[in-house]
Protein backbone atom coordinates (compact mmCIF):
# COMPACT_ATOMS: atom_id res chain seq x y z
CA UNK A 1 0.00 0.00 0.00
CA UNK A 2 1.40 3.09 -0.78
CA UNK A 3 1.35 6.25 1.23
CA UNK A 4 -1.15 7.83 -1.21
CA UNK A 5 -3.38 5.00 -0.94
CA UNK A 6 -3.19 5.33 2.81
CA UNK A 7 -3.83 8.88 2.91
CA UNK A 8 -7.00 8.17 0.46
CA UNK A 9 -8.24 5.55 2.40
CA UNK A 10 -7.89 7.78 5.42
CA UNK A 11 -9.95 10.62 4.05
CA UNK A 12 -12.62 8.60 2.20
CA UNK A 13 -12.98 6.88 5.74
CA UNK A 14 -12.59 8.36 8.44
CA UNK A 15 -15.92 9.70 8.93
CA UNK A 16 -17.43 6.16 8.50
CA UNK A 17 -15.01 5.26 10.86
CA UNK A 18 -15.58 7.61 13.61
CA UNK A 19 -19.46 6.75 13.68
CA UNK A 20 -18.57 3.24 14.24
CA UNK A 21 -16.82 4.24 17.06
CA UNK A 22 -18.90 6.62 18.56
CA UNK A 23 -22.16 4.12 18.32
CA UNK A 24 -20.03 1.61 20.22
CA UNK A 25 -17.87 3.81 22.83
CA UNK A 26 -21.15 6.46 22.94
CA UNK A 27 -17.26 8.71 24.29
CA UNK A 28 -15.66 11.30 21.75
CA UNK A 29 -12.54 10.08 23.73
CA UNK A 30 -12.75 6.63 23.20
CA UNK A 31 -13.94 6.92 19.51
CA UNK A 32 -10.80 9.28 19.14
CA UNK A 33 -8.71 6.66 20.14
CA UNK A 34 -10.78 3.93 18.21
CA UNK A 35 -10.27 5.53 15.06
CA UNK A 36 -6.34 6.14 15.99
CA UNK A 37 -6.16 2.47 16.19
CA UNK A 38 -8.24 1.24 13.60
CA UNK A 39 -5.77 3.50 11.00
CA UNK A 40 -2.04 2.37 13.31
CA UNK A 41 -3.96 -1.65 12.07
CA UNK A 42 -4.21 -0.36 8.79
CA UNK A 43 -0.94 1.40 8.27
CA UNK A 44 0.35 -1.33 10.05
CA UNK A 45 -1.04 -4.29 8.35
CA UNK A 46 -1.86 -3.02 4.99
CA UNK A 47 -4.28 -5.58 3.71
CA UNK A 48 -4.58 -6.56 0.18
CA UNK A 49 -7.86 -4.97 -0.30
CA UNK A 50 -9.78 -6.41 -3.30
CA UNK A 51 -12.52 -3.28 -3.78
CA UNK A 52 -13.71 -0.58 -2.23
CA UNK A 53 -16.81 -2.24 -0.10
CA UNK A 54 -13.43 -4.63 0.78
CA UNK A 55 -11.80 -1.71 2.56
CA UNK A 56 -14.75 -0.06 4.13
CA UNK A 57 -16.06 -3.81 5.76
CA UNK A 58 -12.47 -4.30 7.13
CA UNK A 59 -12.10 -0.85 9.13
CA UNK A 60 -15.61 -1.67 10.11
CA UNK A 61 -14.69 -4.83 11.31
CA UNK A 62 -11.33 -3.67 13.05
CA UNK A 63 -12.96 -0.59 14.32
CA UNK A 64 -15.76 -2.63 16.30
CA UNK A 65 -13.13 -5.12 17.96
CA UNK A 66 -10.82 -1.59 19.07
CA UNK A 67 -14.01 -0.19 20.74
CA UNK A 68 -14.70 -3.87 22.73
CA UNK A 69 -10.49 -3.65 23.80
CA UNK A 70 -11.56 -0.15 25.41
CA UNK A 71 -14.64 -1.09 26.75
CA UNK A 72 -13.64 -2.31 29.77
CA UNK A 73 -11.87 0.99 30.97
CA UNK A 74 -14.77 2.40 29.57
CA UNK A 75 -16.75 1.08 32.46
CA UNK A 76 -13.95 1.82 35.20
CA UNK A 77 -13.51 5.49 34.07
CA UNK A 78 -17.15 5.85 35.12
CA UNK A 79 -17.90 8.54 32.45
CA UNK A 80 -21.68 6.70 31.64
CA UNK A 81 -23.61 8.80 33.43
CA UNK A 82 -27.67 9.33 32.65
CA UNK A 83 -26.14 13.10 32.61
CA UNK A 84 -23.76 12.53 30.10
CA UNK A 85 -25.53 10.18 27.44
CA UNK A 86 -28.52 13.18 27.49
CA UNK A 87 -26.16 15.37 26.23
CA UNK A 88 -24.53 13.42 23.60
CA UNK A 89 -26.38 13.78 21.07
CA UNK A 90 -25.65 17.36 20.98
CA UNK A 91 -22.15 17.02 22.29
CA UNK A 92 -21.23 14.94 19.62
CA UNK A 93 -21.95 17.15 16.88
CA UNK A 94 -21.15 20.46 18.90
CA UNK A 95 -17.21 19.65 18.91
CA UNK A 96 -16.73 18.15 16.18
CA UNK A 97 -18.57 20.73 13.55
CA UNK A 98 -16.84 23.21 15.72
CA UNK A 99 -13.78 21.98 14.97
CA UNK A 100 -14.70 21.83 10.97
CA UNK A 101 -15.77 25.13 11.32
CA UNK A 102 -19.83 24.09 10.88
CA UNK A 103 -22.19 26.09 12.75
CA UNK A 104 -24.57 24.24 14.96
CA UNK A 105 -27.72 24.02 14.91
CA UNK A 106 -30.21 21.74 17.29
CA UNK A 107 -32.19 19.51 14.90
CA UNK A 108 -34.55 17.02 14.67
CA UNK A 109 -30.91 14.72 14.50
CA UNK A 110 -30.17 15.78 17.62
CA UNK A 111 -33.39 13.77 19.26
CA UNK A 112 -32.85 10.99 17.15
CA UNK A 113 -28.74 10.98 17.91
CA UNK A 114 -30.02 11.02 21.64
CA UNK A 115 -32.31 8.05 21.22
CA UNK A 116 -29.95 6.35 20.00
CA UNK A 117 -26.72 7.13 22.36
CA UNK A 118 -29.33 5.87 25.41
CA UNK A 119 -29.83 2.49 23.34
CA UNK A 120 -27.61 -0.89 25.16
CA UNK A 121 -24.26 -0.95 23.44
CA UNK A 122 -25.23 -4.15 21.56
CA UNK A 123 -28.34 -2.83 20.17
CA UNK A 124 -26.62 0.74 19.30
CA UNK A 125 -23.94 -0.85 16.78
CA UNK A 126 -26.55 -3.33 15.51
CA UNK A 127 -28.75 -0.22 14.51
CA UNK A 128 -25.99 1.77 12.90
CA UNK A 129 -24.55 -0.56 10.73
CA UNK A 130 -28.55 -1.59 9.85
CA UNK A 131 -29.40 2.09 9.15
CA UNK A 132 -26.22 4.06 8.18
CA UNK A 133 -24.11 1.79 6.89
CA UNK A 134 -27.07 -0.10 4.68
CA UNK A 135 -25.42 -3.99 5.55
CA UNK A 136 -28.60 -6.77 6.13
CA UNK A 137 -28.57 -8.56 9.49
CA UNK A 138 -26.34 -11.45 7.26
CA UNK A 139 -23.38 -8.77 6.87
CA UNK A 140 -23.90 -7.31 10.35
CA UNK A 141 -23.37 -10.75 11.84
CA UNK A 142 -20.35 -11.79 10.29
CA UNK A 143 -18.70 -8.27 11.50
CA UNK A 144 -19.42 -8.16 14.65
CA UNK A 145 -18.62 -12.55 14.84
CA UNK A 146 -22.76 -12.96 15.84
CA UNK A 147 -25.28 -15.33 14.93
CA UNK A 148 -27.67 -13.88 12.76
CA UNK A 149 -30.24 -14.59 14.53
CA UNK A 150 -28.72 -12.79 17.79
CA UNK A 151 -28.35 -9.63 14.97
CA UNK A 152 -31.81 -9.70 14.14
CA UNK A 153 -33.27 -9.44 17.95
CA UNK A 154 -30.94 -7.04 18.73
CA UNK A 155 -32.04 -4.99 15.60
CA UNK A 156 -35.81 -5.61 16.85
CA UNK A 157 -35.22 -4.64 20.21
CA UNK A 158 -33.46 -1.40 18.74
CA UNK A 159 -36.08 -0.68 16.86
CA UNK A 160 -38.49 -1.08 19.65
CA UNK A 161 -36.70 1.25 21.89
CA UNK A 162 -36.18 3.91 19.62
CA UNK A 163 -39.77 3.62 18.77
CA UNK A 164 -40.61 4.16 22.18
CA UNK A 165 -38.22 6.79 22.69
CA UNK A 166 -39.09 8.64 19.36
CA UNK A 167 -42.34 8.22 18.75
CA UNK A 168 -43.79 9.93 15.65
CA UNK A 169 -40.73 10.58 14.61
CA UNK A 170 -39.86 6.70 14.25
CA UNK A 171 -42.14 4.87 11.83
CA UNK A 172 -43.55 1.27 12.51
CA UNK A 173 -41.44 -1.20 11.14
CA UNK A 174 -42.29 -4.66 9.85
CA UNK A 175 -39.86 -6.66 11.90
CA UNK B 1 -42.54 11.07 4.36
CA UNK B 2 -39.14 10.21 5.38
CA UNK B 3 -38.15 6.19 6.09
CA UNK B 4 -36.29 5.64 9.20
CA UNK B 5 -33.37 4.88 7.57
CA UNK B 6 -33.55 8.45 5.65
CA UNK B 7 -34.45 9.90 9.22
CA UNK B 8 -31.09 7.67 10.63
CA UNK B 9 -28.90 8.87 7.91
CA UNK B 10 -29.80 12.54 8.44
CA UNK B 11 -28.96 12.18 12.33
CA UNK B 12 -25.87 10.74 11.54
CA UNK B 13 -25.03 12.45 8.35
CA UNK B 14 -24.49 15.72 10.97
CA UNK B 15 -21.76 13.83 12.67
CA UNK B 16 -18.23 14.36 11.39
CA UNK B 17 -14.37 13.28 12.67
CA UNK B 18 -13.27 16.64 14.30
CA UNK B 19 -10.27 18.06 11.79
CA UNK B 20 -7.59 17.29 14.20
CA UNK B 21 -8.03 13.93 14.34
CA UNK B 22 -6.89 13.70 10.37
CA UNK B 23 -3.69 15.19 11.64
CA UNK B 24 -3.30 12.25 14.36
CA UNK B 25 -3.42 9.57 11.53
CA UNK B 26 -1.03 10.83 8.94
CA UNK B 27 1.35 9.36 7.67
CA UNK B 28 3.97 11.25 9.90
CA UNK B 29 2.50 10.68 13.05
CA UNK B 30 1.73 6.70 12.10
CA UNK B 31 5.78 6.41 11.85
CA UNK B 32 5.91 8.25 15.33
CA UNK B 33 3.36 5.42 17.01
CA UNK B 34 5.51 2.88 15.49
CA UNK B 35 8.86 3.66 16.80
CA UNK B 36 8.23 4.47 20.05
CA UNK B 37 5.53 1.21 20.73
CA UNK B 38 6.91 -1.67 22.45
CA UNK B 39 5.56 -4.67 23.92
CA UNK B 40 6.81 -5.88 27.41
CA UNK B 41 8.95 -9.15 26.23
CA UNK B 42 10.61 -11.07 29.23
CA UNK B 43 12.81 -14.05 28.16
CA UNK B 44 15.49 -16.74 29.32
CA UNK B 45 19.08 -15.83 27.70
CA UNK B 46 22.18 -17.38 27.33
CA UNK B 47 25.40 -15.63 27.98
CA UNK B 48 24.84 -13.47 25.41
CA UNK B 49 21.83 -11.67 24.58
CA UNK B 50 20.84 -10.34 20.96
CA UNK B 51 16.85 -9.39 21.73
CA UNK B 52 15.10 -9.79 18.02
CA UNK B 53 11.76 -7.49 17.92
CA UNK B 54 10.62 -8.14 14.00
CA UNK B 55 8.08 -5.57 12.99
CA UNK B 56 5.49 -6.22 10.37
CA UNK B 57 5.38 -3.18 8.20
CA UNK B 58 3.65 -2.17 5.12
CA UNK B 59 5.81 -2.33 1.77
CA UNK B 60 4.99 1.32 0.63
CA UNK B 61 4.65 3.36 3.95
CA UNK B 62 8.07 1.98 5.25
CA UNK B 63 9.76 2.72 2.25
CA UNK B 64 8.28 6.20 2.98
CA UNK B 65 8.78 6.31 5.69
CA UNK B 66 12.12 4.80 7.60
CA UNK B 67 14.85 5.11 5.41
CA UNK B 68 17.94 4.17 6.79
CA UNK B 69 18.65 2.48 9.90
CA UNK B 70 17.98 4.63 13.08
CA UNK B 71 18.34 3.74 16.63
CA UNK B 72 16.39 3.82 19.90
CA UNK B 73 16.32 4.00 23.61
CA UNK B 74 14.86 0.95 25.47
CA UNK B 75 14.50 0.44 28.99
CA UNK B 76 16.26 -2.92 30.06
CA UNK B 77 15.85 -4.33 33.49
CA UNK B 78 18.29 -7.01 35.08
CA UNK B 79 18.09 -8.47 38.59
CA UNK B 80 15.83 -5.03 39.03
CA UNK B 81 18.33 -2.75 37.78
CA UNK B 82 17.58 -0.18 35.05
CA UNK B 83 19.63 0.50 32.74
CA UNK B 84 19.25 1.93 29.50
CA UNK B 85 20.15 0.00 25.42
CA UNK B 86 20.23 1.17 21.81
CA UNK B 87 17.75 -0.57 19.55
CA UNK B 88 19.00 -1.28 16.20
CA UNK B 89 16.36 -0.80 13.99
CA UNK B 90 16.93 -1.99 9.85
CA UNK B 91 14.61 -3.32 6.87
CA UNK B 92 14.92 -6.70 6.11
CA UNK B 93 12.60 -6.61 3.03
CA UNK B 94 8.76 -6.53 4.80
CA UNK B 95 9.81 -6.17 7.85
CA UNK B 96 11.31 -3.79 10.54
CA UNK B 97 13.77 -5.33 12.72
CA UNK B 98 14.99 -4.10 15.99
CA UNK B 99 18.32 -5.19 17.97
CA UNK B 100 19.40 -5.00 21.66
CA UNK B 101 22.60 -6.64 21.99
CA UNK B 102 23.71 -7.14 25.94
CA UNK B 103 25.66 -8.94 28.12
CA UNK B 104 24.07 -10.72 30.93
CA UNK B 105 25.27 -13.37 33.32
CA UNK B 106 24.16 -16.86 31.79
CA UNK B 107 20.58 -17.67 33.35
CA UNK B 108 19.28 -14.74 34.01
CA UNK B 109 16.19 -12.72 32.73
CA UNK B 110 15.77 -9.70 30.72
CA UNK B 111 12.89 -7.40 30.93
CA UNK B 112 12.03 -5.28 28.17
CA UNK B 113 9.75 -2.30 29.83
CA UNK B 114 6.45 -1.22 27.87
CA UNK B 115 7.46 1.93 26.23
CA UNK B 116 4.00 3.57 25.37
CA UNK B 117 3.31 6.35 22.57
CA UNK B 118 1.87 9.49 23.60
CA UNK B 119 -1.48 8.28 23.06
CA UNK B 120 -1.16 4.98 25.17
CA UNK B 121 -0.82 2.78 22.62
CA UNK B 122 1.51 -0.35 23.07
CA UNK B 123 1.08 -2.62 20.19
CA UNK B 124 3.75 -3.85 18.02
CA UNK B 125 4.56 -7.51 16.90
CA UNK B 126 7.40 -8.94 17.63
CA UNK B 127 9.16 -12.28 17.73
CA UNK B 128 11.71 -13.35 20.54
CA UNK B 129 14.50 -15.94 20.19
CA UNK B 130 13.72 -19.66 19.46
CA UNK B 131 9.49 -18.61 19.55
CA UNK B 132 7.93 -18.44 15.68
CA UNK B 133 4.98 -16.33 15.11
CA UNK B 134 2.06 -17.75 16.52
CA UNK B 135 -1.27 -18.37 13.50
CA UNK B 136 -4.58 -18.95 14.01
CA UNK B 137 -6.46 -21.82 11.80
CA UNK B 138 -10.06 -22.73 11.26
CA UNK B 139 -11.17 -26.41 11.03
CA UNK B 140 -14.33 -27.23 11.68
CA UNK B 141 -15.66 -24.59 12.96
CA UNK B 142 -13.08 -24.40 15.66
CA UNK B 143 -10.18 -22.02 15.90
CA UNK B 144 -6.62 -23.28 16.73
CA UNK B 145 -3.90 -21.17 17.72
CA UNK B 146 -0.57 -22.68 15.96
CA UNK B 147 2.76 -22.26 17.39
CA UNK B 148 5.57 -24.25 15.88
CA UNK B 149 4.13 -27.57 16.50
CA UNK B 150 2.22 -27.02 19.27
CA UNK B 151 -1.80 -26.71 18.60
CA UNK B 152 -4.53 -25.24 21.00
CA UNK B 153 -8.19 -24.79 20.62
CA UNK B 154 -9.23 -21.65 21.83
CA UNK B 155 -12.33 -21.51 19.93
CA UNK B 156 -14.47 -20.73 23.24
CA UNK B 157 -12.41 -18.39 25.14
CA UNK B 158 -12.03 -16.39 21.71
CA UNK B 159 -15.90 -15.94 21.35
CA UNK B 160 -14.93 -12.04 22.96
CA UNK B 161 -12.35 -11.69 20.55
CA UNK B 162 -9.33 -12.13 23.04
CA UNK B 163 -8.31 -15.19 24.23
CA UNK B 164 -4.89 -15.90 26.78
CA UNK B 165 -3.65 -19.39 28.18
CA UNK B 166 -0.31 -21.20 28.31
CA UNK B 167 1.73 -23.14 25.78
CA UNK B 168 4.89 -24.97 26.42
CA UNK B 169 7.54 -25.01 23.58
CA UNK B 170 11.39 -26.20 23.65
CA UNK B 171 10.76 -26.32 27.43
CA UNK B 172 9.83 -22.74 28.06
CA UNK B 173 5.97 -21.87 29.25
CA UNK B 174 4.65 -19.10 27.36
CA UNK B 175 1.24 -17.33 28.31
CA UNK B 176 0.38 -16.57 24.78
CA UNK B 177 -2.59 -13.43 24.27
CA UNK B 178 -4.20 -13.66 20.82
CA UNK B 179 -7.08 -10.55 20.15
CA UNK B 180 -9.08 -9.61 16.97
CA UNK B 181 -11.09 -11.92 14.67
CA UNK B 182 -10.00 -15.74 13.13
CA UNK B 183 -9.18 -13.56 10.23
CA UNK B 184 -7.54 -10.37 11.01
CA UNK B 185 -6.02 -11.07 14.84
CA UNK B 186 -2.92 -10.46 17.15
CA UNK B 187 -0.67 -13.10 18.34
CA UNK B 188 1.58 -12.13 21.52
CA UNK B 189 3.86 -14.06 24.32
CA UNK B 190 5.01 -13.93 27.25
CA UNK B 191 7.47 -16.07 29.03
CA UNK B 192 5.55 -17.36 31.89
CA UNK B 193 6.04 -16.17 35.24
Amino acid sequence: MTEHEYNRIVKTYMDIVYRVALSYTKSRQDAYDVVQNTFFNLYRKAPDFTDEEHVRKWLIRVAVNEAKNLWGSFWKRNVDSLHQLLEQGAEIVHEGNAQNGIEEQLTEGNVVRTAVMELPKKYRVVVHLYYYEEYSTKEIAELLQERESTVRTRLARGRTLLKGRLKEVWLDEDE
Amino acid sequence: MKTNKEIYKNAFDEVHAPAELFGKVEVSQMEHVKRRSFKGLRIAVSAFAALLFLVVVSNGICYAATGDTWITKVKVIIDGKETEADMTWHQEGDYMVGTIEYEVPEGREIFVCDEEDVDGNSEIEYNTPGLTEGRLEVENDRIYLVVEDSKVDITEDFTDGEATGSIELAGVQYVYTVTGTAEDYDVSFDVEE
